[in-house]
C-alpha cells in the first residue's frame, strides 16, 4: 500500500509497520496507535483498513 | 490517643482545617472511611475562582482564600491561568457587565475586554460571543495533590465515623476521645445534624490537546445556574485545560440524592454547551466522564462554626461546587473561632445556627 | 422480544443465534467489518434468520434498557447479551514500551492478515494461548527463537479432573507440535534493548534466578487476559471478570454475559455460555447439553487460571524508570504511594490517558498494593463531543 506518513511516501503492507513502539495491543485496546487519518483525528490505526493513497499522521503528545 | 481535635472527613476543606489547627499548635487526627480527597475534591476541576461569586461574604471568604492558597499549593500544579467570562446571546451582555462593575467596586480584578481580544486570548473561541469580562485571579490546582500537600506531618486513621458528640467519635473500631471535633464530611455533614444535600455534577474529560484553551472559560449564564436552587438538571458551558493537555468540560446541577449513573441527556447538553463556546471541539473525543456529589446548603453559604446543640462539634461544609477555592480561608476561619483568635473574616453569615441549616 | 449481543465472536454469534431461534428479534453488534471476534478474524461467515449484524460498529453506552452506538442510532432492548471478550495482560519489563513489542493478541491478529512484522521473533507469557500465536507466526516463515512460559508445568499434574473431563483441550495441543520444541517453561523475557533480549529462568514466585542473551526483532507478550467489561460498569465481577448465575445472568437486571468477559475456558466454553445466554435472554430454558459443556468448560477454566496464575516475582522485572503506564508516560517512581485507585491515579496520572488504565492499572494496583477495584469507566470508547451533542432527544 502507498500512503502518505507524516508527510513522507511510504509502501508497507500493513499499518503496523508505520508505528514501531505505538502498535502494542493490535485490537483497539490500548491506543497506543491512534493517528489522524485522511483527516480524521484520534483514529485508532490497528482498527483502519488501510488503502493505497491514506494520509496517516501521528499525533505526538507535547511536552 | 487523645488528640485535641479529630476532623471528620480527609477532603479539601477537612484538610485544610487539620493543616490551619496543627499549624496553631494543636495535636490533630483526620478520620477518613477512604482516604485523602477521595470524595467530592477529587470529582472537580480544583478551581480557585473569585469570578462566579457576586459581593457578599462568601466572596470575602474566596479572597481571603485566593491570598492563602499560592503558599500551600507549591506542590500541586498550582496556576494562575485566569478566567474568562463570555456572553453568548446579546440579553446576556448587560447582566455580565453589571455584575462585573458590581465585583469590580468590591476590589475584583474583572477587566471588560472586547470580543476581539477575547479571541485574542483564547484563538479557538466562537467569534459570535457578544462580551467578555477576563478575571486575572481565577486559579486552579490539582485537588488531590492540596489535600495531600495539606495533611502532611497530621496523623490519618482511614475509618468511618458512626457518631459524635463532639468530644470524641466512635468509629467501627473504637471510640476516640479528644477536645473538639470537626465535621468536614463535605456532602455526607448531614449524618451530623447540618442540613446539606448532595448536589450532583458531570465533567468530561477530552483526549490530550495541549495548549488550545489556555484559561478557565465559562459562559456568562453559568452564575445564574449556581445560584439557582432548582432541583431539576442545569447546565451551563465551562471550558478548560490540564497541565495534561486533557480539557475538562462541565457544569452540571442536579439534586437527586447519592444516585451516581450518569445520563446521556447529561452529557449530551455539556457537549452541547462546550462546542457553543469552541466550535472546534466538535471533533475532539471525550475519554472520560465523571461525576460528583456538592455539599449544597440551601441558602447556598458555608457552614464553618460551632454546633450551639453540641459543644465541641464544629461544622466546615456546605461550600458547594467552591470547596477547593475556599479551603483555606475556611480551615484559617475555623481555627480562629476554635482558638479564639481574631477571625479571619466575617464569621457571622456563615453561623450553624440559621434557619436553612438546623435540621 | 429484543435482544441484543454485544460482541461477534464465538459467544456472541451463538447468543445471537440461539436467541433468534427463540423467535427474539436480535441485533449483533461488532466493532470489527466481519463476525469471528479475535478467535475467528476473518474466517467466520455470520448470517442468521433473525439476526440483523450491525458491523464496524462500537458500542459506548448501556443506559437502561438503551444501548448507545457510534455512528448509528441508540437500540432499545428487552435483554442485553455482553460477549465482548478479553485481551491480552501484559507485564511491564524494561524496554516493553519501545519498537518490537507487541501482545501476543496483536501478533495472532497481525497473522491472521498475513503480517508477521519481523524474522526473529520470541513469544513470551503465560498460558496455552502462546502456542497457536508462535504456530501462526511459524506458518508465515518467521524464525521462532524462543517460547517462553513463566509458569511451570507441573502446575498441571494437580489438574487430573479439568483435564479428563476436557480431553480434545490436549488433541489441540498436537496441532501445535511444530513450535513445542522452542518451549522452554519457567522462562520469560525481562528486558529488551534493542534485538537484544534479556531472557531470565525463574523460580516459582517468577523472580529470575539466572539470565541470557537472545536476539530477536519482535517480543510478543501475554500473562493471560483482562475483560473488557465496560458496558457494564456497575456489574458484579470477580477479580475483574463479570460474575454470572447458571443462565449467564449478570448482576445488573436484563444484562446478561457469555464468553471470556467471564472467564477464560477457550472458544467451546464461549460458544456454550453464548448459548444459554441467548436462550435465557430470549425467555427459553437453556439445553442441557450447553449447560453440561459449561460445567466441563469451566473446569478447565478453573484449572488454567490456577496453573497460570501470575505471580508477583514479575514486579522485579521493572527498575526505577521502567514505564507503568505507556500513554501518560508515568514511570515505576512516579507511582508514589496511595490508599486508593482514584488517589493513585490523579496524583501520578497512572491510568489516566487515552487507554484509560486498561493496559496499566492492574499493573499498577499490584505494583503499589492499592486495591484494585476494576474500572469504572461510564464512556466505553472516546466518542466526538460533536457525536454527543447530536444525540437523539430521549423518548419519555
Amino acid at each position: 500500500m502507498k500512503v502518505t506518513f507524516n508527510g513522507l511516501h511510504k509502501e508497507v503492507a500493513h499499518v503496523a509497520e508505520l508505528l514501531p513502539g505505538r502498535f502494542f495491543c493490535g485490537i483497539g485496546v490500548c491506543f497506543g496507535c491512534v493517528a489522524e487519518i485522511n483527516g480524521v483525528p484520534e483514529v485508532r490505526a490497528c482498527r483502519h483498513q488501510l488503502r493505497d493513497g491514506d494520509v496517516i499522521t501521528t499525533q505526538d503528545r507535547q511536552p | 490517643m487523645h488528640p485535641d481535635v479529630v476532623v471528620m472527613g480527609a477532603g479539601i476543606i477537612g484538610a485544610a482545617c487539620a493543616q490551619a489547627l496543627h499549624r496553631r499548635g494543636l495535636t490533630v487526627l483526620v478520620v477518613d472511611r477512604h482516604g485523602p480527597a477521595s470524595g467530592t475534591s477529587a470529582a472537580g476541576e480544583g478551581n480557585v475562582l473569585v469570578s462566579d461569586k457576586e459581593p457578599g461574604p462568601e466572596l470575602e471568604l474566596a479572597r481571603a482564600s485566593r491570598r492563602l492558597w499560592p503558599a500551600l499549593a507549591e506542590d500541586a500544579e498550582w496556576e494562575e491561568k485566569g478566567g474568562l467570562v463570555v456572553a453568548t446571546t446579546e440579553n446576556a451582555v448587560a447582566p455580565l457587565q453589571k455584575f462585573a462593575a458590581f465585583q469590580r467596586a468590591a476590589g475584583i480584578d474583572a477587566c471588560e475586554i472586547s470580543a476581539e481580544d477575547a479571541l485574542h486570548h483564547e484563538p479557538h473561541l466562537n467569534p459570535e460571543i457578544t462580551a467578555a469580562v477576563h478575571y486575572l485571579q481565577d486559579a486552579q490546582l490539582n485537588p488531590v495533590k492540596a489535600t495531600r500537600t495539606l495533611l502532611r506531618g497530621i496523623p490519618f486513621r482511614q475509618a468511618e465515623v458512626s457518631t459524635t458528640d463532639g468530644r470524641s467519635v466512635t468509629t467501627t473500631r473504637e471510640t476516640i476521645s479528644c477536645g473538639a471535633v470537626v465535621n468536614a464530611t463535605g456532602p455526607w455533614a448531614r449524618n451530623f445534624g447540618v442540613n446539606v444535600l448532595p448536589r450532583r455534577g458531570v465533567v468530561l474529560v477530552t483526549t490530550p490537546i495541549p495548549g488550545r484553551i489556555r484559561h478557565k472559560v465559562y459562559d456568562a449564564d453559568y452564575v445564574g445556574a449556581v445560584a439557582s436552587g432548582d432541583a431539576d438538571l442545569q447546565t451551563s458551558g465551562v471550558v478548560e485545560s490540564t497541565q495534561a493537555g486533557t480539557v475538562l468540560i462541565g457544569s452540571s446541577r442536579q439534586r437527586k440524592g447519592f444516585d451516581d449513573t450518569i445520563e446521556s441527556r447529561v452529557l449530551k447538553a455539556l457537549a452541547q454547551r462546550a462546542i457553543a463556546m469552541f466550535p472546534m471541539l466538535s471533533t475532539v473525543p471525550v475519554m472520560r466522564a465523571y461525576g460528583g456529589f456538592r455539599p449544597y446548603a440551601p441558602d447556598h453559604l458555608p457552614i464553618i462554626g460551632e454546633d450551639p446543640r453540641t459543644p465541641g462539634l464544629w461544622h466546615a461544609t456546605g461550600h458547594e461546587g467552591a470547596g477547593v477555592g475556599l479551603a483555606p480561608a475556611t480551615g484559617h476561619l475555623l481555627a480562629d473561632l476554635l482558638t479564639g483568635a481574631t477571625p479571619i473574616t466575617d464569621p457571622e453569615p456563615f453561623r450553624v445556627d440559621r434557619p436553612e441549616v438546623m435540621v | 422480544m429484543r435482544v441484543v449481543v454485544v460482541g461477534a465472536g464465538p459467544a456472541g454469534m451463538a447468543a445471537a443465534r440461539t436467541a433468534a431461534d427463540a423467535g427474539a428479534d436480535v441485533t449483533l453488534v461488532d466493532s470489527e467489518p466481519e463476525a469471528g471476534g479475535q478467535y475467528l478474524r476473518g474466517r467466520a461467515r455470520f448470517s442468521h434468520d433473525g439476526v440483523t449484524h450491525l458491523k464496524n460498529t462500537e458500542a459506548w453506552m448501556v443506559e437502561n434498557q438503551t444501548l448507545h452506538l457510534r455512528g448509528h442510532p441508540p437500540l432499545t432492548f428487552d435483554s442485553l447479551v455482553i460477549a465482548t471478550g478479553a485481551y491480552d495482560r501484559p507485564l511491564p519489563f524494561p524496554g516493553w514500551d519501545g519498537p518490537g513489542v507487541i501482545t501476543a493478541g496483536a501478533a495472532q491478529a497481525l497473522a491472521k492478515q498475513g503480517v508477521t512484522l519481523a524474522e526473529r521473533v520470541i513469544v513470551s507469557g503465560s498460558g496455552p494461548f502462546l502456542l497457536p500465536v508462535a504456530t501462526a507466526l511459524q506458518d508465515l516463515g518467521a524464525t521462532i527463537v524462543g517460547v517462553y512460559e513463566a509458569s511451570s508445568p507441573t502446575k498441571w499434574l494437580r489438574e487430573a479432573r479439568a483435564i479428563a473431563a476436557n480431553r480434545h483441550k490436549i488433541a489441540e495441543l498436537a496441532s501445535y507440535r511444530r513450535v513445542l520444541p522452542h518451549l522452554e517453561t519457567r522462562t520469560a523475557v525481562i528486558a529488551k534493548h534493542g534485538s537484544r533480549v534479556t531472557v531470565a529462568k525463574l523460580d516459582g514466585q517468577w523472580r529470575p534466578t539466572s539470565h541470557r542473551t537472545e536476539h530477536a526483532d519482535l517480543v510478543c507478550v501475554g500473562y493471560g487476559f483482562l475483560p473488557r467489561t465496560d458496558l457494564v460498569p456497575e456489574a458484579a465481577r470477580t477479580n475483574d471478570f463479570l460474575d454470572v448465575d447458571e443462565r449467564q445472568r449478570t448482576s445488573v437486571p436484563n444484562v446478561y454475559a457469555a464468553g471470556e468477559v467471564t472467564g477464560i475456558g477457550g472458544a467451546d466454553l464461549s460458544e456454550a455460555e453464548g448459548v444459554v445466554a441467548g436462550a435465557a435472554a430470549a425467555g427459553r430454558q437453556p439445553p442441557p447439553r450447553a449447560l453440561k459443556a459449561i460445567r466441563n468448560g469451566r473446569l478447565f477454566a478453573a484449572a488454567l487460571d490456577r496453573a497460570h496464575a501470575v505471580q508477583p516475582g514479575w514486579q522485579t522485572w521493572l527498575n526505577d524508570d521502567t514505564t507503568v503506564c505507556r500513554c501518560e508516560e508515568v514511570r515505576r517512581k512516579d507511582l508514589g504511594r496511595a490508599t486508593t485507585m482514584r488517589e493513585l491515579k490523579l496524583t501520578s496520572r497512572v491510568a489516566m490517558g487515552r487507554c484509560q488504565g486498561r493496559i496499566c492499572a492492574r499493573n499498577a494496583a499490584d505494583l503499589t498494593g492499592v486495591p484494585f477495584d476494576g474500572q469504572r469507566r461510564v464512556i466505553a470508547i472516546p466518542i466526538p463531543l460533536g457525536e454527543l451533542a447530536e444525540l437523539p432527544e430521549e423518548q419519555q
